[in-house]
């Protein structure tokens, strides 16, 4: 599929990106990771042939910004489910023109903070911003799984989002997917907007162990790896971060639709996240985090946005 | 080309034996030759092996995609196809893979992280085995400052399990890709390897499978042959399936950069700092044989305090400015060559940061020195094909086989880089016999790395193999070794190392090995 895939055949080998792989983590299994399908595909291989692979992707991100070759990790991911899926690479890049001429922010919250609507009030009025009435979820769930959007139903849903200054997500795969059809537009994650509110962020201690959500992270890693770096340094708390400094993703922000055996296992994943670690508190971006936490662990688990509540308090 | 005929003159010769050494040993001097692949396994046995293995619960991938994921290895120039992989899970499962093979006669490839040069860890039509499923960390004891770890992990999965408990290995590769199993079978060679040694050198015990498929625990008291053997072994007297190793408290680091524009300069600075034990972290790194940089780092306040005071005056190397000056006047002086000025000003641009990115910068310092080190190497010197041939000398040849091997760098490429370390070595060992160490080398050894910046040149395999040659001719002519010698390069052991030494091994792997059947072609 000329320009589907571009950037596969880069790949050196190397193996960086399995480093902070989570499918890599827990199946050592080369074929199942980024590396082994740009390699696979390299000699020949077919989506077809690359199924169980393409499918265990968490869309975590992990891989993208530590690729010496500058290769869109993601981007090929996302291509070859669509691939898959007998879906037209154009129309899940389809632009359009995000208009500055107006101020405003609106924030786009995802179905496990919808689900929590106490937290998502108090979201609201920590950043004073409007929540979007359409949330989107069928589109990221169609982007991630790579079936094709349908066109009328995204342009309804980036219409509102085209006149503002900054989105403010709770859905990681949300950044990519809105910076890709409105590259003018600011896209933050929640966590990372709550978290520079000086009430919030005095509030972390350093017996926190701060889980960030990695698709937004990983997804501006260049941007928010030196901002979290500072955070960690000022407030002394653990992250879940590696030694890449890329986040660690607990494996809950898989929302699309995809039955794959090799997706990586959610206990696994926050097994490795806390390895070694000491805390006495989880303070959590991601909403979807909580429940999967607070089986795993017997320490309080918070969202973000209940710390300036906790401080106020 | 070479021409039909000269093959009728090779005698075939069964498996278990050595053929003849496809090239003769005057050929190679100054004659481009194309080092090809070894021959490709018939597969006779195949199906019966993979059935008695399926029978024991002992699965083979063989689709098509999957194999091809190991077509190569890290060089790119060796071209095999396994006919299946192994994903190995359990030293049981790879001593039950290991004892079918000898039955059958199944050629196995042991693979970790793949950084490979010389086609060692591709398989020519037989079983791939790719130790990387053998990745946990088992135990990390603290009070011993050991590690146990399965040995198909990354060198860096390992720093992260050890990182948790604020602790470190003690040297290994740059590359954070490369494996524990792959590197003590190899060396490992860091820039704290003239103070700590190498890689192997820190392994406290090891959990061996052997070529008949034995699993044997081994170290320096118990089945000390075997631990001997298979560090520094190339893979040749079996697989490394877990090891005990030395870790140390993890600290981060204090980079210096000095300069210099003479390579025999900054290799007698190198060989001194490494001789007085002035650094914690010393090596060369440069952008052809005009801006040479010796990096000096410390894992203590009081070490760079006392490099100061006491080295800093002895070493000939300058500070950036002090460099610049010198190399603004060469250029002034030299105005043709202003293209050569402004390709190193741009390589020190974009390269120069990469060693201090912020998030692993606590002021000076830099943390996790391995992440920061292998995402430069990457970046600036990885590609699909790598070229590395190099030179390990005593301490009295290093200096003129760097300067050797600078010329033929030059004849070949107009940029590469050359990476220099020194390697301690820990007294007389059995190990270093047939390895990177050099015969001659007492106490400390060198080696040179001589790497040609590829970029978006096509080079042919031809003139890349003429290169390699020409570089290991060097070592022929001055009796030193190299830590890549195995693989497609293997037409070199015997002259280096001599038919005594070389025969002597060999006949040790046919005990080991009766069928030959372990990572055949890397070394016999």
């Amino acid at each position: 599929m000329p320009g589907a895939m571009d950037g596969y055949e880069r790949c050196n080998g190397c193996g960086v990106c399995t480093l902070s792989c989570p499918v890599w983590q827990q199946s050592h299994d080369v074929v199942l990771t980024f590396m082994g399908r740009a390699l696979a595909l390299q000699r020949g291989a077919k989506p077809e042939d690359l199924r169980d692979s393409i499918g265990a992707c968490l869309l975590c991100g992990s891989c993208e910004p530590v690729c010496p070759m500058g290769v869109s990790t993601v981007g090929v991911t996302l291509r070859l489910r669509a691939a898959l899926n007998g879906a037209a690479p154009e129309e899940l890049t389809q632009k359009h023109a995000a208009s500055s001429a107006k101020n405003g922010a609106m924030l786009i919250p995802d179905a496990a903070l919808r689900e929590r609507s106490g937290l998502l009030e108090r979201v609201k009025t920590l950043l004073g911003i409007d929540v979007a009435e359409d949330d989107g979820a069928d589109i990221a769930g169609a982007f991630e799984a790579g079936h094709a959007s349908n066109a009328q139903r995204a342009g309804a849903f980036l219409k509102p989002l085209a006149g503002l200054r900054e989105v403010v997500t709770s859905n990681g795969i949300f950044k990519r997917y809105i910076r890709g059809v409105l590259p003018g537009l600011e896209v933050t994650g929640l966590g990372e907007a709550l978290v520079r509110l000086p009430a919030v962020r005095a509030a972390l201690r350093p017996t926190d162990l701060y889980v960030i959500e990695a698709r937004a992270y990983n997804a501006d890693f260049d941007r928010c790896a030196p901002f979290y770096t500072a955070l960690g340094r000022q407030t002394g708390c653990a992250m879940n971060l590696d030694l890449q400094r890329i986040a660690i993703p607990t494996g809950a922000c898989r929302t699309a639709d995809i039955e794959c055996k090799s997706a990586p296992k959610i206990p696994e994943q926050i097994r490795w996240i806390f390895e070694g670690r000491n805390f006495q508190r989880i303070v959590v971006e991601a909403a979807e985090d909580i429940g999967y936490l607070r089986e795993n662990v017997g320490v309080p688990v918070l969202h973000v946005a209940e710390l300036a509540g906790a401080a106020l308090q | 080309m070479i021409k039909p005929e000269a093959f009728k003159k090779i005698t075939e010769v069964p498996r278990g034996t050595i053929p003849p050494d496809p090239v003769a040993t005057d050929s190679l001097k100054g004659v481009p030759r194309h080092q090809t692949n070894p021959s490709r396994w018939d597969g006779s046995g195949w199906d019966a092996f993979v059935g008695e293995l399926s029978s024991s619960g002992v699965k083979i991938s063989q689709g098509r995609a999957s194999c091809s994921v190991y077509i190569t290895d890290g060089g790119g120039m060796a071209a095999g196809l396994p006919r299946g992989i192994l994903v190995g899970r359990s030293s049981e499962d790879i001593a039950l893979t290991l004892r079918a093979a000898q039955k059958y006669g199944v050629p196995v490839t042991v693979r970790g992280g793949g950084l490979t040069t010389e086609g060692e860890s591709v398989s020519f039509g037989g079983l791939q085995l790719d130790m990387r499923g053998m990745s946990r960390v088992l135990d990390i004891d603290g009070d011993a400052m050991t590690v146990r770890t399965e040995a198909g992990i990354y060198w860096h999965s390992l720093a992260e399990a050890l990182r948790r408990r604020g602790l470190d290995y003690l040297s290994a590769p740059l590359n954070m890709t490369a494996s524990v199993g792959g590197t003590l079978g190899v060396g490992g060679i860091d820039i704290n390897s003239p103070r700590l040694g190498c890689s192997a050198d820190q392994a406290l015990s090891l959990k061996v499978v052997t070529p008949t498929g034995e699993v044997v625990e081994c170290n320096e008291r118990e089945n000390s042959e075997l631990f001997e053997r298979v560090l520094l072994g190339y893979g040749q007297f079996g697989v490394i399936t877990e090891a005990t190793l030395k870790v140390r408290p993890f600290t981060p680091i204090t980079m210096h950069y000095f300069y210099y524009s003479s390579l025999r300069e900054a290799i007698r600075d190198l060989q001194f700092l490494a001789e007085e034990d002035a650094a914690d972290y010393v090596g060369i790194l440069t952008m052809m044989d005009r801006a040479i940089n010796m990096l000096v780092a410390f894992d203590s306040d009081e070490r760079e305090r006392e490099f100061f005071a006491r080295y800093r005056g002895r070493i000939r190397g300058h500070g950036e400015i002090g460099f610049a000056l010198r190399m603004a006047a060469r250029y002034a002086l030299h105005p043709w060559k202003v293209k050569e000025a402004l390709y190193l000003l741009e390589r020190k641009r974009t390269l120069m940061p990469s060693f201090s990115p912020a998030e692993h910068m606590d002021g000076k310092k830099i943390i996790d020195r391995s992440v920061v080190f292998s995402h430069a190497v990457w970046k600036f010197w990885g590609g699909r094909q790598m070229v590395i041939p190099d030179l390990s000398a005593s301490a009295g040849k290093f200096s003129e086989a760097v300067e050797r091997g600078n010329e033929v760098c030059k004849r070949y490429f107009p940029r590469y880089t050359l990476y220099c370390v020194g390697i301690k070595l820990s007294g007389d060992k059995p190990r270093y016999e047939l390895s990177c160490i050099p015969p001659d080398a007492k106490g400390i050894a060198y080696g040179c790395e001589f790497e040609p910046m590829l970029e978006d040149r096509y080079y042919s395999r031809d003139y890349l193999q003429s290169f390699k040659n020409e570089i290991y001719d060097i070592g022929v002519d001055m009796g030193t070794s190299y830590y890549r010698f195995g693989g497609m390069m293997k037409g070199y052991i015997r002259r280096v190392f001599g038919d005594e030494l070389v025969d002597k091994h060999l006949a040790m792997k046919r005990e080991a090995d009766p069928g030959m059947v372990l990572n055949p072609d890397v070394i016999f």
